[in-house]
């Protein structure tokens, strides 16, 4: 038998290519994602290493804030160090150095005046160190700094901002600071620590412009001496500091390991997650279609599958044989698709690259266990979806070797419709009761699940009326191609139903997105719209950078401008859980920002006193009045009184305080947002100048109008829907696939009839649009299908979400492009197949056996 | 008794014909078809050898010999669904060496009615689509009147509706018969038409091809082995390695059967 199933795929290659390529693109897709985060952590890993390869022992202080949520700059905050720890260091027995390290946030400006970096990686300012083993940086261009406004910078960056050794140009920390550059360094040999940028000034420099307070560093680094191991010099470190210090001590290993583990559970864990949602769908999209594929496969063979039987072939022989084939298929497969991974993991860190994300992705590593799992997860795949087409074949009764094989209606048995619908029911009835009694994303997952499994039960008895409806435009209107076209697509319901089903997968994925999206983005919009009462805004990039609160006092004394205030954010133990705060000058802000109060008054409210919203009030049980100790990175903590309470947070988030009461514990306090209010009779393209003026020394942030400031602040939903889109297409290509692949079976199954057609009198060209026009029905019944999950389920998520969160939006135009898009999918899916069929030669297609 | 011989046609004339009383122009015409198969020398195989042969209108035409005599060929080239290596064939007036694939298909469609031996139905359509089906392929209506007379013909009025799968074989036949004729062509081509049926559904259909001739003045060819099949025709004709050796006006089985008999078939 297994003689046989490899005689079949020597013979049959061209009809298992289709497979093959389904679960290529799959694997590749998964061994890609896999390979892109094992490359990441690796090279994160590599950077961490070099950055701290000769540091033995660090000292920092032990206070530390984390947000969950949300990442950005100030959002993880760890308190300063008193300046004369260092000394205290240095006299540990075993140390051989021990410096000053100052770590803050420096966004350089480029020759043009603009900020250099992008959306993502940390614009890291800090102090010259002149020990070479504990700088991780070399000069390869200048010298050290030497005075408090002479900086080196990093290679990476000096390239970015066409910036040369004696340039002069802007750091700002966030205040604008005038720098001239004296030195170019590399980290190790690289350009830079990954694609972050670096500024170093004089531990003057830095003390001025980073900390505000030469008393303060933010760690010590400490080199050993011959001999000394690093965990014995840090417990001699850890005992010489005062407690007093509130001081950790951690050797240089530790450090690394943190730094790694950091960014591996943290920004890789999300980044994976994400991709593997995306190879999840391409994968089971593939399963559909390799199922499809199989199943004809199986059906032409019924004659060859009858005869072995009548021969006296044993069911499990049967089983055995087809499942050999999937196997081989699926090992071919596999292997070609981790080879294809390597090429799609460089695609992959492309797309981000192109949104803005530079990722640190030198070379490739790829661990053993990806290559497994991507491997194993492609096979499995495989055999899987071939397991039902082989039980299938193995029940074929031996009789029907003499049969001539019929059309195949098996598909709409009235079990499957009875299971099928009461699978969907089941499943819409769980999603909807999760939404109604607001059960979370967990039951509102499970019906999900409920109802595409009812969905794939329920699309053979589905198909052949769905197919009848979508057909009657190309039967009323094309004539008898048309009408053929149609009663192909629906004469074998199961194999119609088989290669949508894939389609639909595909595409209700894309439509939940697309919803979901959309009503974030819409009412985003909306409250956006609402709450924001000025004119203009100034808006720090979106990753990673903070503009200096000059700016807003600067725009603010504009003739043009009535009022200009800045919103900051940082972190906060907030009643005992560290929270993303809002900080800002409150009364101003409530100005330009439409708060909706709901208790209290945010007029006036000032140092001691903090804002919190309505959900946040209501979850801590707080009202105005309620005392809430708050607690800053730098240790300390104070207790603050609730002076008001407000619904909207859209823009400010579910805390604010007062800049008075944060700004002591910031040293580098920053604005994300300033907003700008004009005066009233100035014209808004004069106001909008004048305060780009205004702000061409901050590094030119984006100014924005209204209109400006909500496509700006809804520019983020749409550019990650695009990146969505982009891994979902792989999705969609399979699917598509799926459908040109059973085409072509099908084309091969009907040789006989095609050339029976030519021989009546059918031209080529009728023949081409016969097999578009069933393949554009096929794709709308697998469109339409998920475009209905996926309103269906974009809508459970919305609602799953929260309604503060997002308001149902059905983004009509986009829902109809999808459509199209389908049907456009469908021509391009009939093209293959068609020419296939076009091409026969009459006279020997009529003569053919079928199957 | 005139025309049909089997002699080399002499150059310029109109060879060896089946043609009847009257000497009408023919529906169809092979003029020294040749069909080699292979790519020469030794392994060539010359299913026609120079064949020249006229079937004039308004008659029946079989033409019989035994197996890989080259009468299926004969009847594919005629029908442009095979192309000859050399020589002419011409239907209703057009040479048919000198048309595009798209003008054959036209042909086909138009004006040649062809019926194979296993009948050939589309299996999604009902006997009446199939039935019209190359009209519908040209996007034209059938004549009613023409329709109705030959669906009476074949005795099918009430089996319009049904699809291929629910007809006995000799039903699907007579489908592809009216199929054939639907178009009013120049001439209809029959491979073997009784090859899968009974001898009861057989004798009908071949009954319905005679007064497709007698009755609504068709052309018919009919590729057979079978003698009692030829006795339905006008005129036989006999081929043997792809020649045409002999011809039999008015032939009667028994006589085909002497005629076969002195080939070896």
């Amino acid at each position: 038998m297994f003689r046989i199933a490899l005689r079949r795929l020597a013979t049959g290659k061209r009809r298992l290519a289709g497979t093959v390529l389904a679960v290529f693109l799959g694997v590749a897709f998964l061994a890609g994602t896999l390979a892109l985060s094992d490359t990441l952590r690796a090279n994160f890993a590599d950077l961490f290493a070099a950055a701290n390869s000769h540091t033995d022992v660090v000292v920092r202080s032990a206070g530390q804030l984390k947000a969950s949520g949300d990442a950005g700059p100030g959002l993880t905050q760890r308190g300063l160090l008193d300046a004369s720890v260092v000394r205290q260091v240095a006299a540990v027995p075993g140390v051989a150095d021990a410096v000053a390290d100052i770590q803050g946030y420096g966004q350089i400006l480029g020759a043009d005046g603009k900020a250099i970096g992008g959306n993502g990686p940390p614009r890291l300012a800090g102090v010259w160190i002149t020990d070479p083993d504990l700088n991780a940086y070399r000069l390869v261009a200048g010298r050290a700094p030497s005075t408090p406004d002479e900086v080196v910078v990093n290679r990476g960056a000096a390239k970015a901002g066409h910036l040369e050794v004696g340039d002069g140009t802007i750091v700002e920390t966030p205040e604008p600071v005038r720098v001239t550059i004296v030195g170019i360094a590399t980290f190790g040999t690289a350009d830079g620590f990954g694609t972050s940028t670096f500024v170093a000034f004089t531990p003057e420099g830095a003390a001025a412009h980073l900390t505000k307070d030469p008393g303060k560093v933010s760690r010590v680094l400490v080199k050993a001496q011959p001999g000394v191991s690093q965990a014995t010099l840090a417990a001699r470190v850890q005992a010489a500091v005062p407690a007093s210090a509130r001081a950790e001590t951690i050797t240089g290993a530790q450090l690394t390991k943190e730094n790694v583990d950091d960014v591996t559970s943290g920004f890789l864990a999300a980044l994976s997650a994400f991709l593997l949602i995306f190879a999840g769908v391409a994968l089971l999209v593939g399963t559909f279609s390799i199922y499809n594929s199989f199943s004809i496969l199986v059906a032409q063979r019924t004659r060859e599958a009858a005869l072995l039987r009548t021969l006296g072939a044993r069911r499990r022989q049967i089983i055995g044989a087809v499942l050999a084939e999937t196997l081989a298929v699926g090992v071919v497969a596999s292997l070609a698709g981790l080879v294809g991974g390597f090429g799609l993991a460089g695609l992959l860190k492309g797309l981000f690259d192109s949104a803005g994300f530079a990722l640190p992705a030198a070379g490739l590593t790829v661990s053993a266990t990806s290559l497994v799992v991507a491997f194993a997860a492609g096979v499995a795949t495989t055999v899987v979806a071939g397991v039902a087409p082989a039980v299938r074949a193995s029940r074929v009764r031996p009789l029907a070797a003499l049969r001539d094989v019929d059309v195949d209606r098996s598909g709409a048995s009235r079990a499957r419709a009875v299971v099928g619908a009461v699978l969907s029911a089941l499943g819409v009835a769980v999603v909807v009761s999760a939404v109604a009694g607001h059960a979370g994303l967990g039951r509102t997952g499970l019906g999900s699940v409920l109802t595409l499994a009812g969905l794939v039960v329920l699309g053979p008895v589905v198909a052949g009326p769905a197919v009848a409806v979508l057909g009657w435009p190309a039967a009323r209107f094309r004539g008898v191609t048309g009408a053929m076209a149609r009663e192909n697509a629906r004469r074998n319901p199961r194999r119609t139903a088989g290669s949508a089903t894939a389609l639909l997968v595909g595409v209700g994925v894309v439509v939940v997105f697309t919803v979901f999206a959309s009503s974030l983005r819409a009412s985003m919009a909306r409250s956006v719209d609402e709450s924001f009462g000025g004119d203009l805004t100034i808006s720090a990039p979106s990753f990673g950078g903070g503009l200096s609160p000059q700016l807003a006092s600067t725009v603010a004394g504009l003739p043009q401008v009535t009022e200009a205030t800045g919103l900051g954010k940082g972190v906060a133990l907030v009643g005992g859980t560290a929270e993303g705060i809002g900080v800002a000058d409150v009364p101003a802000l409530s100005h330009l920002l439409r708060l909706d109060v709901a208790a209290g008054t945010l007029d006036g409210l000032g140092d001691g006193q903090l804002a919190v919203s309505s959900d946040a009030a209501k979850a801590r049980g707080w009202h105005v009045g309620s005392v809430v100790s708050v607690g800053f990175a730098d240790g300390t903590s104070r207790d603050l009184t609730v002076g008001a309470v407000y619904r909207s947070t859209e823009v400010a988030g579910d805390y604010l305080l007062p800049r008075a009461t944060w700004a002591p514990h910031a040293p580098q306090d920053t604005d994300r947002l300033v907003f700008v209010s004009l005066r009233p009779g100035v014209a808004p393209a004069d106001g909008e100048a004048a305060v780009i003026r205004a702000a061409v020394p901050f590094g030119r942030p984006a100014v924005q109008d209204r209109a400006g400031y909500v496509a700006a602040a809804t520019q983020r939903i749409d550019m990650m829907l695009g990146i969505v889109y982009v891994l979902l297409a792989l999705s969609i290509l399979i699917a598509l696939m799926g459908i040109a692949n059973t085409l072509a079976l099908s084309v091969h199954e009907r040789t006989r009839e095609l050339g029976l057609l030519r021989a009546v009198g059918q031209t080529r060209t009728q023949v081409r649009a016969m097999l578009r026009r069933e393949a554009v029905i096929v794709a709308l019944f697998g469109t339409l299908g998920g475009v209905g999950l996926g309103v269906f389920l974009g809508w459970a998520l919305v609602s799953a979400a929260g309604t503060d969160v997002a308001r149902l939006t059905i983004p009509v135009g986009r829902l109809a492009a999808v459509v199209v898009a389908g049907a456009v999918a469908g021509v391009v899916a009939g093209v293959r197949p068609g020419r296939r069929a076009a091409r026969l030669d009459v006279l020997a297609a009529v003569a053919a056996d079928a199957g | 008794m005139s025309g049909v011989t089997a002699t080399r046609p002499a150059p310029g004339t109109g060879g060896l014909t089946a043609a009847g009383p009257g000497g009408r122009r023919p529906a169809a015409a092979a003029l020294s078809a040749t069909k080699v198969y292979g790519a020469g020398g030794e392994v060539a195989v010359r299913a026609l050898d120079d064949i020249s042969v006229e079937f004039p209108e308004g008659r029946f035409t079989a033409v019989m010999g035994p197996s890989g005599s080259g009468k299926s060929t004969l009847l594919h080239c005629l029908a442009g669904l095979d192309s000859l290596s050399s020589g002419q064939i011409v239907v209703g007036g057009a040479d048919l060496g000198s048309l595009s694939d798209k003008q054959l298909t036209l042909l086909r469609r138009d004006r040649i009615g062809f019926v194979f031996q296993s009948f050939n139905l589309v299996p999604t359509l009902t006997a009446e689509e199939n039935i019209t089906l190359p009209l519908a392929l040209a996007g034209r209506r059938p004549d009613r009147a023409w329709f109705d007379e030959i669906v009476a013909t074949v005795g099918l009025a009430d089996r319009l509706r049904h699809r291929p799968s629910e007809l006995s074989g000799g039903q699907q036949q007579r489908v592809a018969v009216a199929r054939a004729l639907v178009t009013r062509p120049e001439i209809v081509l029959a491979d073997e038409p009784t090859g899968n049926l009974d001898s009861r559904s057989g004798a009908e259909i071949l009954g319905f091809l005679r007064r497709a001739v007698t009755e609504l003045g068709q052309t018919v060819v009919i590729v057979t082995h079978d003698p009692v099949a030829a006795g339905y025709a006008d005129a036989a004709l006999f081929l043997a390695d792809g020649r045409l050796v002999d011809s039999l006006e008015s032939p009667t089985a028994a006589g085909v059967l002497d005629r076969l008999k002195a080939l070896g078939g």
